[in-house]
């Protein structure tokens, strides 16, 4: 379905700074709008993306995500920003 | 963590100590100060060290050997230009899915961020072409880091890692290795009920279709889609990577589809109304316009990477997980059944007969191609392996040249990197010296990695080179030919350079046939002799490649070679 939105994505995972950039690198050639973040690296890696994009394309950025070494789970919410 | 006795002294040594422990028999490279330390005590090791002539042919050498074996190649060089001449090389193996960990020195970590000489941040500039780029942080972590990054280059989807090590650490003193915290994921189970809709939709579909991709060459599941093909007597068409996967000479083997596809694999595609993916990427080069793959037929997506459905063209029905579960299990499901096909794959053997009645029917004295690669396949042993160039040489290569068994096959599908095949090439001898390697390039392909010829005479690595030799960059030629009315800038290469008196110059023997005779002669001399070769063939610069479908047009506006009609409903 082509229902576009604005979606927050929670992602936990292991690392450092490096695992931050990895998962900005997937959106910056996504097809998606980037709103804005929160990012944290005590202990281990948590980041809040807000993002504004097609349902299909941000499904397919979460799948993209979670795939990258080192990343533990991602959410995915409608709203939420 | 490991006993007293097994304590490496310092992390260079327990780096060269982690590789044995892989079973780590070769290393591509050239060394530099950030990683001398390493050498060092790589002398004493058995692990045999091949030193290229460019850093870019040491990736491109160990991607192509972590391609045919399975197991990583591994690279060694130093920092900053050392490092980043890898990046090419990283992005292909990337691209391609292949297996590979490299190692970079780095300045020392007093030095790092302050551009100090021979400073660049590579594992930045890696992040995005490679699974994961590690900087070392402390000695103890150096050894473990290895084992780790040799496991997650062939976890999951293969691809390349890497490891910076900064120059202060190399000697430092170990008294414990410690192993870094890290996810390493397992590859999920396939969900069987997806998998029986799966078979019902193939079972049900009047012309079904297999599209194959690298990845069953990755996971050696080439006999698992064969017996699906054979169970749902469906055509099996494939990527240019999944031309590695499935011999070409199985009944139901159709070819490689897209850009450059055969006529018939493109024309399955065109007439199906169910295509099975298997392990591929779909990418632009193979479905050309995404939208209008879609249209009109099912699509069910096999991969173990979630990152690939949907990416390009979405799927009907995904399968997420164990391709080799999935597959054996749908063999086992559609065996049995009464399926009636041979009317939809009759058709697509009379595209075949008409396609090669007219190469035939077009066969001057001049060195064609087609018959070229055909008179070469003939000349050595079924078991050798071939890698190839990028450019029309890599496209002829990809229509005409004939895939024995999978794995045999080895080509830069997805970054299209010129001057792949002779690095390529030098790697696979490395993994395995008894068989005969053949290299199929281009002129200008070559002359971008051609220096790597001093390899193959110094390292006792004995390819032949067959260079398609149109004094041309082809492939831009054929798009200035067709698609700018012919007006050529920047793709004549000229005519000075001599391929023999290059070869020659680093100790290869060179030809320049003159008949097709003389081409099978030279190379199966050299072949039998296990010596190293440069066959300079001359091929007319106005050959295009054919069939052609213009970039980001449907399959359907297939340009075919004049006088062919594929047309046979």
């Amino acid at each position: 379905m082509l229902m576009c939105g604005e979606y927050m994505l929670s992602i936990d995972g292991l690392g450092s700074i490096d695992t931050v950039i990895k998962i900005l690198l997937v959106i910056r050639r996504s097809r998606i709008k980037f709103k804005g973040m929160e990012a944290s690296t005590n202990g281990g890696v948590r980041v809040k993306l807000c993002i504004n994009g097609l349902e299909d394309e941000v499904s397919w950025i979460a799948r993209k995500i979670e795939n990258i070494a080192n990343i533990a789970s991602v959410n995915l919410l409608k709203g939420g920003c | 963590m490991q006993s007293l006795s097994e304590i490496p002294v310092n992390a260079a040594y327990g780096l060269v100590k982690s590789m044995e422990d892989c079973g780590v028999k070769i290393v591509f490279g050239i060394p530099g100060g950030a990683i001398l330390p390493f050498f060092d005590y790589l002398y004493d090791s058995n692990i045999r060290f091949i030193l290229v002539r460019h850093e870019q042919a040491a990736a491109h050498a160990a991607d192509a050997y972590g391609r045919v074996t399975g197991n990583p190649g591994v690279v060694a060089v130093t920092s900053g230009p050392g490092a980043t001449n890898l990046i090419t090389g990283l992005a292909t193996a990337y691209m391609d899915s292949s297996p590979l960990v490299a190692i970079t020195g780095q300045v020392s970590r007093d030095m790092i961020g302050r551009d100090a000489f021979q400073e660049a941040d590579i594992t930045g500039l890696a992040i995005p072409v490679t699974k994961h780029a590690f900087l070392a942080e402390n000695a103890e972590t150096v050894p473990s880091i290895f084992k780790l990054a040799y496991r997650l280059s062939v976890s999951l989807r293969p691809g390349p890692v890497l490891i910076d090590v900064p120059k202060d650490l190399w000697l430092q003193p170990i008294k414990q290795v410690r192993d870094l915290d890290f996810i390493v994921k397992s590859l999920p189970e396939p969900d069987l009920s997806l998998v029986m809709e799966a078979v019902r939709i193939l079972l049900k579909a009047e012309k079904p279709v297999i599209l194959v991709g690298g990845g069953v060459a990755i996971g050696g599941l080439w006999g698992d889609v064969l017996g699906l093909a054979e169970a749902l007597n469906a055509p099996v068409v494939t990527t240019l990577m999944g031309k590695n996967s499935v011999p070409s000479t199985h009944p139901l083997v159709m070819g490689v589809a897209g850009m450059h596809g055969r006529p018939e694999a493109n024309i399955a595609l065109l007439e199906s109304d169910v295509v099975l993916v298997v392990g591929s990427r779909l990418s632009d080069r193979t479905v050309s316009d995404f939208t209008s793959f879609r249209n009109g037929r099912k699509i069910i997506h096999l991969d173990i990477d979630a990152g690939e459905i949907g990416k390009n063209v979405k799927p009907d029905l995904s399968i997420i997980g164990d391709l080799r579960k999935s597959l054996s299990e749908m063999v086992k499901l559609a065996s049995g059944s009464i399926v009636r096909r041979s009317g939809f794959i009759g058709r697509l053997y009379e595209v075949r007969r008409r396609f090669e009645e007219y190469l035939e029917s077009h066969s001057e004295p001049c060195f064609k191609p087609w018959k070229a690669l055909k008179v070469i396949r003939q000349s050595i042993p079924p078991s050798s392996i071939v890698t190839t160039g990028v450019g029309q040489n890599q496209m002829w290569a990809s229509l005409h040249w004939t895939v024995l068994s999978p794995r045999t096959y080895i080509t830069s599908g997805g970054l299209g990197t010129m001057g792949f095949g002779l690095p390529a090439a030098i790697g696979v001898k490395a993994a395995f010296p008894d068989r005969v390697v053949l290299d199929i390039d281009g002129d200008g392909s070559l002359l971008m990695t051609c220096q790597n010829l001093a390899v193959v005479s110094e390292e006792n690595l004995p390819v032949i080179v067959v260079v398609f030799d149109n004094r041309a960059l082809g492939m831009i030629r054929q798009w200035q030919s067709v698609m700018f009315r012919r007006r050529y800038i920047a793709s004549d290469i000229g005519s000075k350079t001599d391929f023999i008196k290059l070869a020659e110059s680093f100790g290869v023997d060179g030809v320049s046939p003159k008949t097709y005779g003389e081409l099978e002669n030279a190379v199966r001399k050299y072949s039998e002799l296990n010596e190293p070769l440069l066959v300079d063939l001359t091929i007319d610069a106005d050959e295009l490649v054919l069939p052609f479908v213009p970039p980001g047009r449907c399959l359907s506006d297939m340009i075919m070679p004049e006088g062919v009609d594929v047309n046979v409903w």
